[in-house]
């Protein structure tokens, strides 16, 4: 007790009287050296030879001074604080060194700063529900069918099979989407309402704000009207007054009753506003619906079981609902339920670029710090005899290290702030670009985490780059340093491999970096030329959704699109209008089990999954969808005629190959369900309705006359700018129905490229990492040239003295510089191969390791490092020979 | 200048103790002592010395004091603490064990 008492009291004295510690060991020495003296004269010998003695035996007073520092402990605090002292005059007084590094690394920092922030809100952070890592979506995985279209949403009947069959769930929510058209405020606006089972929000964890959730009882058939509301909707639309609860509301025409509003922050499915009970209704439950797959499933584990183990409940249940529904062809699909975690569900598809993306800036971090690193590397040469002097005086190589890594880790530090502004201006703009495709982007902020993030890798960047010049440089004493001159020394050819080294591995980074940029612009270009099946040029889209309510029977419905269709096409510069039940890109739309009346195939194969979308007319006009043989759905098909189809000619050739597909038969639903036999009057090229990147399935387009659709968009194609006839269209629904909003209105190119929007921006950020390597490396590479060139001036001197031309000065300095491109680029190569093939889910019609990409970058690195060194090089054959030989 | 007897670090600390266990003495007085008492066999390097010194002082086994030296000349003087003396004590029995065992080793043919 009493020793550490001690110990702490001693450590505080040597902190704060310092001065006096350091008295009293000067006074200690001094005493021992006298005493030394005594004992000398003593013997005979005189007072001065007496003291240079002792002096010699005692062997360097501030040596053994720093020692018993050393011995106090606290001493590497006060080092510290020195070396801070030491380090910021140091900065200060290279200003502009100070200012090129600090902007590199903050550039640096300030990246990975911004992209691990929205990584951070994205990825990182857990679902803002109760035990989210217990909640899962459950898919209806169809194998057969392949990629990309192999996973299909849940029908009414299935849901029905896995509340029943399932051991491993508290609970399974079925969420049907649905928009609500509002009178808020007089004008009718179109919210975004999602149909749920009563009890998602007992799975999700949520409780009304105030108010209460849907009960059991109000997911059957038959229960009173009754809504939630979100706590925007409530505010914007009921100005934050409690009272609404309890009250009744008018939403597409019919009168619900509010029982309660959702907490600010309660988010799902992500954008639902209102949210009603989902009531099946026996026709949803019969077997006829088992093929109509629209709900989406969300389910949450039991808290004493692991992922894996619900996966093993999900086979039985999957087995047990093939042998119950033999007539369904399950097992001819491969059909099995999946479950995806709630979160990959959310990130999956940004996920992989995200994390490309962090690698990218990881590696633009990287160059940077080789950059400051091959900086500081010039200057601890320039420093060489500061530190021989600090060594002769006393100083340990250890202490040196340290010194030399607080200026440097104080360097990355001013970086680290410098690299907050810039992350906070630069995730305000990521945010911005990506808050359409990123979910949960809208969340990034520079938070806790992040800050200690950017402290951490602003330290180990310190480190880093620091380590280099710090070893190099306390090597040894180096006896020509402190003699002066030492230019020539041996130790600054070390420091040049080094200098070399670091530029090698710049060019080889930044390799990597433009190839992956590379690579993914020339998928995006590629796809920008893949033919859809349609034209998206001049065509003006916008969606509708009649409520089910005011539009109860299939005529008013016909009539409503009829009208507004009819007034469309009277507007000036419109050649061609339409409806479709869902637009190319633009979701993945309903699909369904259809039955082929053909002998081509064998019986179980023809029933094939098929995309359905229901047209008017004018659709496969207006949206420049090319006629293969047969007609277009026209007037003629009404409800009283007999049914028809068209369909797509992937369709048509896979199931009558060799034969006119016109005139042939087919019907929705499995084989045994007696839907109608519909004629095919007419094949269509095929369009890619899901993305861009793949077929979609096999197409088959109904008639809106046979087989009304309350939600449709139209298509508008004019002859010119489709956007200005916006306003005009709006009028005319107007006209039609006054409390009928139109949405989503958008062109066609704009709709194709709102789905390219995350390559686009993964290929536009990663083109600005590996644009900004490239920069980094050639200030690198003419910073070292330029100190090369500049350190044999008198080596060039004496050449152009000896007779050398211009030409050769300049080629040798140039050749140099290309030499060590060439290094960089082979290393780079070989990197890129190993890299770029974490690239392949983002890539297009592109190898990983496509040669014209890699030959093209390797080029322009090469150019663009020619330039940094001709630069250095071109000032290196002005030096007048005379003055460069004087100099020495 | 070559060390005449390489000392363990350890053995200089206990040397050191051992010194100062009788009377408090200063960094010189001990230096002698030693020699004297080891039959000039034993020299303390200063530059060993008053790191020790330090260090013994910072672990707490030994406190400093200024006092009057010789010719009205202020010394720092090192003691014992208590703890330093239990360490002392502890430390020479792990020194007999241990020169006991060399010593076997070597005298077995």
């Amino acid at each position: 007790m009493m020793r550490w008492f001690y110990k702490i009291s001693l450590r505080l004295r040597s902190l704060f009287r310092k001065t006096r510690v350091e008295k009293e060991l000067t006074d200690e020495l001094r005493f021992h050296l006298e005493k030394l003296i005594e004992g000398k004269v003593a013997h005979g010998v005189t007072p001065e030879d007496a003291r240079y003695a002792a002096l010699r035996e005692l062997g360097g007073m501030e040596q053994i001074k720093e020692e018993c520092r050393d011995m106090r402990r606290v001493n590497y605090l006060e080092n510290f604080l020195q070396d801070v002292r030491y380090g910021l005059r140091q900065l200060r007084r290279n200003a502009g060194f100070t200012v090129v590094a600090v902007l590199t690394l903050g550039l640096g920092i300030g990246a990975n700063t911004a992209i691990f922030s929205v990584v951070d809100a994205v990825l990182l952070r857990p679902l803002p529900y109760r035990q989210p890592d217990h909640l899962v979506k459950i898919w209806g995985n169809f194998a057969g069918i392949g990629l990309p279209n192999n996973q299909n949403s849940i029908s009414a009947p299935e849901f029905k099979d896995l509340e029943s069959l399932n051991k491993s769930f508290t609970g399974v929510a079925a969420i049907s989407g649905a928009s609500a058209n509002l009178g808020v405020g007089g004008t009718p606006q179109r919210v975004q309402a999602a149909v749920v089972s009563p009890s998602l929000f007992a799975i999700l964890g949520a409780k009304a704000a105030f108010g209460r959730t849907f009960l059991p009882e109000e997911g059957e058939a038959g229960h009173e009207n009754v809504v939630l509301l979100s706590y925007g909707l409530w505010r914007r639309g009921f100005g934050g007054e409690p009272g609404v609860v309890g009250s009744r509301l008018k939403i597409n025409g019919a009168s619900y009753a509010v029982v309660g509003v959702m907490p600010a922050g309660f988010q799902y499915p992500v954008d639902a506003e209102i949210w009603a009970p989902l009531a099946f209704k026996p026709n949803d439950l019969t077997p006829a619906n088992r093929g109509n797959h629209g709900l989406e499933v969300l389910a949450r584990i039991k808290p004493e079981l692991s992922l894996q183990q619900a996966r093993e409940d999900m086979k039985a249940v999957t087995k047990a609902v093939e042998d119950q529904n033999k007539d369904y062809p399950y097992a001819q699909f491969q059909f099995a339920f999946t479950l995806t975690p709630l979160l990959d569900e959310m990130v999956s598809d940004v996920q992989t670029a995200l994390w490309i993306l962090t690698g990218a800036v990881a590696l633009v971090l990287l160059i940077a710090c080789a950059n400051v690193a091959s900086l500081l590397l010039v200057r601890a040469s320039a420093r060489e005899r500061e530190m021989a002097v600090r060594m002769a005086m006393g100083a340990s190589r250890p202490r040196l290290i340290r010194q030399m890594l607080t200026e440097s880790v104080l360097l990355s530090l001013l970086g680290g702030v410098a690299g907050l502004l810039i992350a906070h201006w630069g995730l305000r703009a990521l945010i911005a670009l990506t808050a359409s495709i990123l979910p949960r982007v809208a969340a990034a902020s520079l938070s806790g985490t992040v800050l200690v993030f950017t402290m951490l890798i602003s330290l180990g960047t310190g480190i880093l780059f620091g380590l280099a010049p710090a070893l190099h440089t306390s090597g040894e004493v180096k006896h020509e340093s402190l003699k002066g001159g030492g230019r020539t020394s041996t130790a600054a050819s070390v420091s040049q491999r080094l200098r070399h080294a670091l530029i090698v591995a710049e060019i080889a980074l930044s390799l990597v970096l433009l190839n992956g940029a590379g690579l993914l612009v020339k998928s995006f270009l590629r796809l920008q030329e893949v033919d859809g099946g349609f034209r998206p040029d001049h065509v003006l889209t916008m969606s509708l959704s009649l409520p089910e309510e005011k539009y109860s029977k299939p005529e008013q419905v016909r009539a409503f699109y009829r009208d507004v269709l009819d007034r469309v096409s009277k507007l000036p510069g419109v050649q061609a209008t339409g409806a479709v039940s869902l637009l190319p890109l633009s979701g993945s739309g309903s699909s369904g089990t259809t039955t082929i009346d053909t002998q081509a195939v064998p019986p179980d194969a023809a029933t094939p999954e098929a995309d359905w979308r229901t047209v008017t007319p004018g659709y496969f006009r207006a949206m420049g969808i090319a006629l293969v043989s047969g007609r277009y759905i026209d007037e003629r098909d009404s409800d009283q005629s007999p049914p028809v189809a068209v369909v797509d000619e992937t369709l048509a050739r896979t199931y009558w190959p060799r034969e006119d597909a016109v005139g042939k038969r087919l019907h929705r639903g499995g084989v045994s369900p007696t839907a109608p036999w519909a004629t095919v009057v007419g094949v269509v090229r095929h369009v890619r309705y899901r993305t861009l990147e793949a077929q979609s399935r096999v197409e088959v387009y109904w008639p809106e006359a046979q087989n009304a659709a309350h939600s449709m968009s139209l298509a508008i194609r004019t002859s010119s700018d489709p956007h200005q006839l916006a306003v005009a269209v709006q009028k005319e629904v107007a006209a039609v129905d006054p409390e009928q909003p139109a949405y989503q209105i958008r062109t066609m190119d704009e709709v194709v490229e709102g789905s390219l929007v995350g390559r686009r921006l993964a290929m536009l950020l990663l083109s600005i990492f590996s644009g900004a390597a490239l920069l980094l490396a050639a200030v690198g590479i003419y910073g070292i040239m330029a100190y090369w060139a500049s350190q044999r001036s008198n080596e060039m001197g004496i050449r152009r003295a000896l007779g050398a031309q211009k030409g050769d000065v300049l080629g040798l300095v140039v050749g140099q510089g290309v030499k060590l491109t060439l290094i960089g680029v082979g290393i780079g190569i070989i990197g890129a191969l190993a890299l770029t093939r974490s690239l392949s889910s983002l890539l297009y019609g592109v190898k990983p390791t496509d040669p014209p990409t890699f030959i093209a970058v390797s080029l322009i690195l090469t150019a663009v490092a020619l330039v940094a060194s001709y630069i250095p090089a071109r000032r290196a054959t002005r030096v007048d020979p005379m003055v460069a030989l004087r100099y020495e | 200048m070559s060390k005449p007897t390489d000392l363990v670090q350890g053995t200089l600390d206990l040397l050191i103790l051992k010194t100062i266990a009788l009377e408090p003495m200063h960094g010189w007085g001990i230096a002698q002592r030693i020699r004297q008492v080891s039959g000039e066999v034993l020299q303390v390097n200063q530059g060993s010395l008053y790191p020790a010194l330090h260090r013994l002082e910072q672990s707490g086994w030994i406190r400093a004091k200024w006092g009057e030296s010789d010719h009205n000349r202020r010394a720092k003087y090192y003691a014992l603490t208590p703890a330093g003396r239990k360490y002392l004590e502890q430390e020479r029995t792990n020194w007999q064990r241990l020169s006991a065992a060399i010593g076997l080793v070597l005298e077995t043919p």
